[in-house]
């Protein structure tokens, strides 16, 4: 592929969700969504109406024109995942989305992901630890980059339950 | 990325850098200023010349015989000025039959001229441009009289010693006192002041009003010309163009006769007018402008390097937006134009503030310099054009190296 078509495969079918958030600090939160719409060619209007969407669905429709370093760190996470979402994507990757956040906040990003997964959005995660994993329903483990196991949510864990190691 | 997205971004790049940024623009508003600022006074340098300078020397419609050409400040070579010294000169003889050849409705002057030591009672000697005039040198140069009168028909005709002052001369010798009936000594004869002329303004700090006019048969005509009977100059007016080139042939045709020249040989006078005599101006001006564009493009190409510059740091602070835009779906193309268009606003503003600044500056100079300025509506545009391209090549290489980036590589980068 070319990189024009891999720069649309990114805008279009995947949506990424970092660890770090990497939000742009100087833009607000409806901008930061709008992002992946401007680069999709949206005409402005749209775009606003949109990204809305996607913010008010990850419960942050008040809070659209805070800058990130005004938000706390799961609302800048909820950011990055509407910013995920808007562009409707096939997947929607999220790299150790819960490795910045404290329990608390983590349950919160992982109940969205549950949400969005209910809703029919592929939602592939990377994470180290099992609580979170606990939350897929399809568990794939890697060990020094070899699959280890990969099991439906169910028998994970029960196998976490018995005190097993996750890997 | 939309354009006007791209703007705004730049600028709020600017805002949140200042410092930073006064520096990166300094280049592009030096050069800019200077290049209004040159272009401004070249503007009005022509304006003045064609309208008051030469106007003001010569006239409108008016032409003047004379043995070589009165305004040189063009590319006059040694050998042009050795053949002017062997030209004969324009005697009082000649004055009779020229103006007895012009055509009907053609005012004539004759007059001497030099700069002479004037003395009063009431100041230091001054120098002054001394005038020895005849025929309608008053009507011809449209030299009104302010205070005091013109010469009378007999003094002109016995050459009396009296005399008819410019406004800057009465001032300079004669502090606080009415000169009108008072003396002044020129070559120690005493002349007696008539009358005071209207003012007439100066240019390039050459005064039109440090004058002193005299009949041409006063005594003073001697002091003005080393040769007996040698006068300086013919003037004609003629009331439309088409009457002041007959004029001006008729001259021509009576002063070769005179001088007895063969149909091959060239004048030996000059018949001046002020179309002639900006002639010259057409060539400083092509200096000027070679002048005026190559010192501000060396203001703008350290402009440029320094707008380069930034931008390559700009590119490497701001890796990992770029990182994250391309995970987001941005094309190479869209960073380079992000950038490129961040580099032109960069630099666009810095042209707007040396157009802002070349007009102060313009200004500047026209109020404490002799010369004067016009600002050129189209250079205002010519700035904003060089202010953008010079933002644009800058921004070529940096914003390529921005756009080449992987995004993987360039999210990993803290």
């Amino acid at each position: 592929m070319t990189d024009d078509e891999l720069a649309r495969v990114r805008n279009k079918e995947i949506g990424f969700v970092f660890q770090t958030f990497n939000l742009l600090p100087r833009a607000s939160a409806l901008a930061n969504v709008e992002l992946p719409l401007v680069y999709a060619g949206v005409p402005a209007a749209e775009r606003k109406e949109r990204a809305m969407e996607a913010l008010t669905r990850v419960q942050l429709g008040e809070r659209v024109h805070h800058k990130p370093n005004e938000l706390s760190g799961g609302q800048r996470q909820r950011v990055a995942i509407a910013r995920a979402l808007v562009n409707r994507p096939s997947i929607l990757l999220a790299d150790e989305p819960t490795g910045n956040l404290d329990s608390t906040t983590s349950e919160e990003i992982m109940r969205v992901f549950e949400e969005l997964a209910d809703q029919g959005q592929t939602v592939i995660m990377v994470t180290h630890e099992p609580d979170i994993a606990a939350h897929a329903r399809r568990v794939v483990v890697l060990k020094d980059g070899v699959v280890s196991s990969d099991e439906p949510k169910a028998v994970f864990q029960a196998r976490i339950a018995q005190g097993g190691k996750a890997h | 990325m939309p354009f006007l997205d791209a703007i705004r971004l730049a600028l709020a790049q600017i805002r949140a850098q200042k410092l930073k940024s006064f520096f990166t623009l300094l280049g592009v508003t030096i050069g800019v200023m200077f290049l209004i600022a040159v272009v401004s006074i070249v503007e009005g340098m022509g304006r003045y010349m064609e309208q008051d300078l030469v106007g003001k020397i010569i006239g409108v419609n008016t032409a003047e015989l004379r043995f070589r050409p009165n305004i040189n400040i063009g590319d006059v070579d040694e050998s042009v000025w050795m053949s002017y010294r062997r030209r004969p000169r324009i005697m009082e003889s000649d004055v009779t039959p020229v103006v007895e050849a012009l055509p009907a409705g053609v005012r004539w002057a004759m007059f001497s001229e030099d700069n002479l030591k004037v003395e009063s009672h009431y100041s230091k000697p001054r120098s002054a441009r001394v005038m020895a005039v005849d025929g309608e040198y008053f009507a011809l140069k449209k030299l009104g009289i302010a205070r005091g009168r013109p010469f009378t028909a007999q003094e002109v005709s016995f050459g009396e010693n009296v005399i008819v002052i410019g406004p800057e001369l009465e001032r300079r010798l004669f502090p606080g006192v009415d000169p009108i009936g008072r003396e002044l000594k020129m070559g120690g004869l005493p002349y007696l002041i008539v009358g005071v002329t209207e003012t007439q303004g100066s240019a390039f700090g050459l005064s039109f009003d440090n004058i002193a006019i005299a009949p041409f048969k006063a005594p003073v005509h001697r002091l003005l010309n080393r040769r007996p009977h040698v006068i300086d100059a013919v003037a004609m007016q003629a009331p439309d163009p088409a009457v002041l080139s007959e004029a001006m042939e008729r001259v021509r045709a009576l002063m070769r006769a005179r001088h007895r020249l063969h149909p091959g040989q060239p004048d030996d006078f000059s018949i001046e007018t002020p179309e002639s005599a900006l002639e010259f101006w057409s060539k400083i001006k092509r200096y000027l402008v070679i002048a005026g564009v190559a010192l501000p493009a060396l203001g703008l190409v350290v402009g440029a390097i320094v707008i380069m510059n930034i931008m390559l740091v700009a590119v490497a602070e701001r890796t990992r937006e770029i990182g994250v835009r391309k995970a987001l779906g941005a094309r190479a193309r869209d960073i380079l134009t992000q950038f490129l268009i961040e580099s032109a606003t960069l630099s666009t503003v810095g042209a707007l503030a040396g157009i802002a600044l070349g007009f102060g500056l313009a200004g500047l100079i026209t109020a404490v310099t002799p010369m004067p300025a016009s600002v050129a509506p189209w250079s205002i545009i010519v700035g904003v054009l060089v202010g953008a391209g010079t933002g644009i090549v800058s921004g070529v290489y940096p914003a390529s190296r921005a756009a080449r980036l992987d995004p993987i590589a360039a999210l990993r980068k803290e």
